[in-house]
């Protein structure tokens, strides 16, 4: 009689040590469980954001490099730094080069295009890529905010941004080029993203531009003297090639 | 017989009431062990991450060091070591005549010379063999303008 007395209290409900026991398991297992979600989801958008910024800088690095060695034979780099009231803004000016950042489509019908490392608030830089509607930037030196054209934001917030460009004479590195006549044999590039440990350094080559002689280039032309080079079948019915007989600099 | 019949129902009310210390124990094991293999699958993610971009990072290097030594005005033979980055990978340029190189007449080609770049990933030991590799030929007297 008094074993079946337990047995009913028992089956009526949980006791309240029973409960509190039950509760600081529960208790103990969520907690495990929201600190490893938490910790996921932080190293996630760590994760994420650590390869945004690397495919940032690949995708930088290598349309960079496409424009930079496709540079079209008449055109060229130039390389400033512009300073205004202490702040510098380094800039690398594709002269001539109508193809240069023809973003998606064709030649955009322009004169070149030019980057700008724009200084911002909190001494970081913007990389601005506007698109030169004519030649203006080789008439006078302006600040890269009067500058007018389409101007498009690459990268809004970069630590440092710094560009050189190796001199094939002097052979050193400059921080300035000017000279319409020479290319730099190559373009160096310094860039750190905020949260970089150490700014990284590219190099990237430029095409040297071989002017053929005068003679030789007469010998490229066919006998008929009505299609330029490149355009129509030649004497021996091979398609004229202007870089046939030239010096191996222009085979690339 | 009486006293035996009374011991197994007072027992059995006892199981039936509530988990045993070991259970509970038990589960906790349990969920830590899923727990332990929930973070150490996070952690091969993020290494995993890391290793593609240190690698990506590196195809990038690979080409800039090839395009500044390849290309630079003048080359000179032997191996040179770059220091680390700031992302520990390392590398090394090396500068050869290529000897196995003949033109249409069999006849060796002369001043050409074979590139290679390596790079060694930041897990790496110092004597293993590099985790990359590219290689160019250039030609001595090219871009000597």
């Amino acid at each position: 009689m008094h074993c079946s007395t337990r047995t009913s209290a028992k089956r009526s409900g949980f006791s309240l040590l029973e409960v509190v026991l039950a509760t600081a398991i529960l208790a103990l297992l969520l907690s495990g469980a929201f600190a490893i979600v938490q910790g996921s989801v932080e190293l996630g958008a760590e994760i994420t954001e650590l390869e945004d910024r690397a495919l940032t800088r690949a995708r930088l690095v290598e349309i960079l490099r496409q424009n930079i060695r496709n540079l079209q034979p008449e055109a060229n780099l130039l390389l400033t730094v512009i300073e205004k009231s202490g702040s510098y803004s380094p800039e690398l000016a594709f002269l001539g080069d109508g193809a240069a950042f023809a973003l998606g489509g064709g030649p955009g019908g322009g004169q070149g295009a030019t980057l700008i490392a724009r200084p911002t608030p909190g001494g970081f830089f913007a990389l601005d890529l506007l698109l030169l509607p004519d030649d203006s930037i080789g008439k006078g030196r302006k600040h890269p905010d009067a500058r007018k054209g389409p101007r498009i934001e690459l990268l809004p917030e970069l630590a440092a941004f710094s560009w050189r460009a190796y001199d094939p004479v002097a052979r050193e590195w400059v921080v300035s080029w000017g000279d319409y006549g020479r290319r730099p044999s190559q373009i160096e590039l310094t860039m750190a993203f905020s949260g970089d440990l150490a700014p990284q350094r590219y190099v990237f080559w430029v095409p040297p531009v071989v002017r053929l002689p005068a003679e030789r280039f007469m010998n490229l032309l066919p006998s008929d003297g009505v299609n330029p080079p490149g355009t129509g079948p030649t004497a021996d019915g091979s398609a004229a090639d202007p870089t046939r007989d030239s010096p191996p600099g222009m085979i690339q | 017989m009486k006293a035996d019949q009374k011991a197994i129902p007072a027992r059995r009310a006892r199981t039936v009431a509530g988990f045993l210390l070991l259970e509970a124990l038990l589960a906790l094991v349990v969920f830590g062990l899923a727990a332990l293999a929930l973070v150490t699958a996070l952690q091969d993610t993020a290494l995993a991450a890391d290793e593609a971009r240190a690698e990506q990072e590196a195809i990038d290097m690979l080409q800039s060091i090839l395009d500044e030594y390849s290309k630079a005005p003048q080359i000179r033979a032997g191996v040179e070591n770059i220091e680390e980055d700031a992302s520990g990978i390392r590398y090394s340029v090396e500068t050869a005549l290529a000897y196995d190189l003949f033109d249409k007449n069999q006849i060796p080609l002369t001043n050409i010379y074979r590139m290679t770049v390596r790079a060694w990933l930041p897990n790496s030991l110092p004597g293993n063999k590099p985790d990359l590799e590219a290689e160019t030929l250039r030609y001595a007297l090219l871009y000597q303008n």
